[in-house]
């Protein structure tokens, strides 16, 4: 409970003994019993939402990532995202290791007109196709 | 979280952790929720038996409510508070339409024994009180019970009661100054002095 505040009717004739009263009330409650209180504590707990297991795994998985070279290997892969995101990485590295071994034709011509000296006639054409579309709209 | 920390723990973060499956946060609940329902609904029934079935009802709905709650909408003590009220105006309503002596009808308690000498216990003085409150219309009732017996404030009265401050203080002085009326002839058996 609150303190009680002052209204406008604290003061007027009359209300002291009502105050009295009220100040009585207060300190003599109407209480619940006990036996209500356990039956809602009862019917509380029967439909209290249950615990969702997300606890429990973490602790279940625990003893495998306190052992040497495994745990590190662990703790990499979940840093980087866990397996899924560790067999992206591999295709990547798959790919690219491909294309350095046997490049297709048009990457290898732009690369060799980047390395000839060509880059400025490339640079020039685009820049040109640009400045074209702010012109014309 | 350990027991004793919980015990301080504000009653939206009991609620929170009652929703996510804490066994002490339903006792810690009953233990602070149900004894407010219960007051109020005694004070506006008059009636014990009556009062449990609303607190009953009224921690129901606390329990339902608990996994849709949402942080900062509301007091949990201030939503308890109102669906208490709720259920005893659904009462009191039900009490009226079959017909039954609703507390704004029934009688006075019967005078003390002949000798106004003898003065009421305070158990007695309670009983008076509770009566003359049985008397005032409904919203002047619950307004001052909450105002002057549960000790809340205006502005979370107004909550309650769906109604403004001003209705609130409106209802509260005209129920003190009807209660103060009904009391008056009463003062020597209440153990008042007559020069007050």
């Amino acid at each position: 409970m609150t303190t009680e505040r002052k209204d406008r009717t604290d003061d007027a004739p009359g209300f002291g003994d009502l105050d009295a009263l009220f100040a009585e009330a207060r300190g003599t409650p109407p209480a619940p019993s006990g036996d209500l209180l356990a039956r809602i504590e009862a019917e509380g707990l029967a439909r209290q939402p249950r615990a969702t297991p997300v606890v429990a795994r973490p602790a279940a998985a625990a003893p495998e990532t306190g052992r040497g070279l495994f745990s590190g290997l662990a703790q990499a892969i979940a840093g980087i995202g866990g397996w899924p995101a560790l067999g992206g990485l591999t295709a990547a590295l798959v790919i690219g290791f491909g294309l350095g071994v046997s490049p297709p034709d048009s990457v290898e011509s732009f690369a060799t007109e980047l390395l000839d000296g060509g880059t400025s006639a490339v640079l020039g054409d685009a820049l040109w196709t640009f400045d074209s579309t702010l012109v014309e709209g | 979280m350990p027991f004793d920390a919980l015990d301080q723990a504000p009653d939206e973060v009991l609620l929170r952790l009652y929703a996510e499956g804490a066994p002490q946060a339903a006792r810690l609940l009953t233990q602070r929720i149900t004894p407010l329902v219960y007051r109020l609904a005694f004070r506006l029934l008059g009636d014990r038996a009556e009062a449990e079935d609303i607190a009953q009802e009224a921690m129901l709905r606390l329990w339902q409510a608990a996994p849709g709650w949402r942080a900062g909408e509301a007091k949990v003590t201030t939503w308890a508070y109102a669906v208490a009220r709720n259920l005893c105006t659904d009462r009191l309503r039900r009490r009226r339409t079959r017909g039954g002596v609703g507390l704004d009808e029934a009688p006075e308690p019967a005078d003390p024994a002949p000798g106004a000498e003898a003065r009421l216990t305070e158990t007695a003085r309670q009983d008076a009180l509770q009566a003359a409150l049985g008397q005032l219309p409904e919203r002047q009732r619950e307004a001052v019970v909450l105002r002057h017996l549960e000790g809340l404030a205006n502005p979370e009265i107004a909550e309650i009661m769906d109604i403004s401050t001003e209705a609130v203080e409106s209802l509260t002085a005209r129920g003190k100054r009807n209660l103060a009326a009904l009391l008056a002839g009463r003062r020597a058996e209440l153990g008042y002095d007559d020069d007050h």
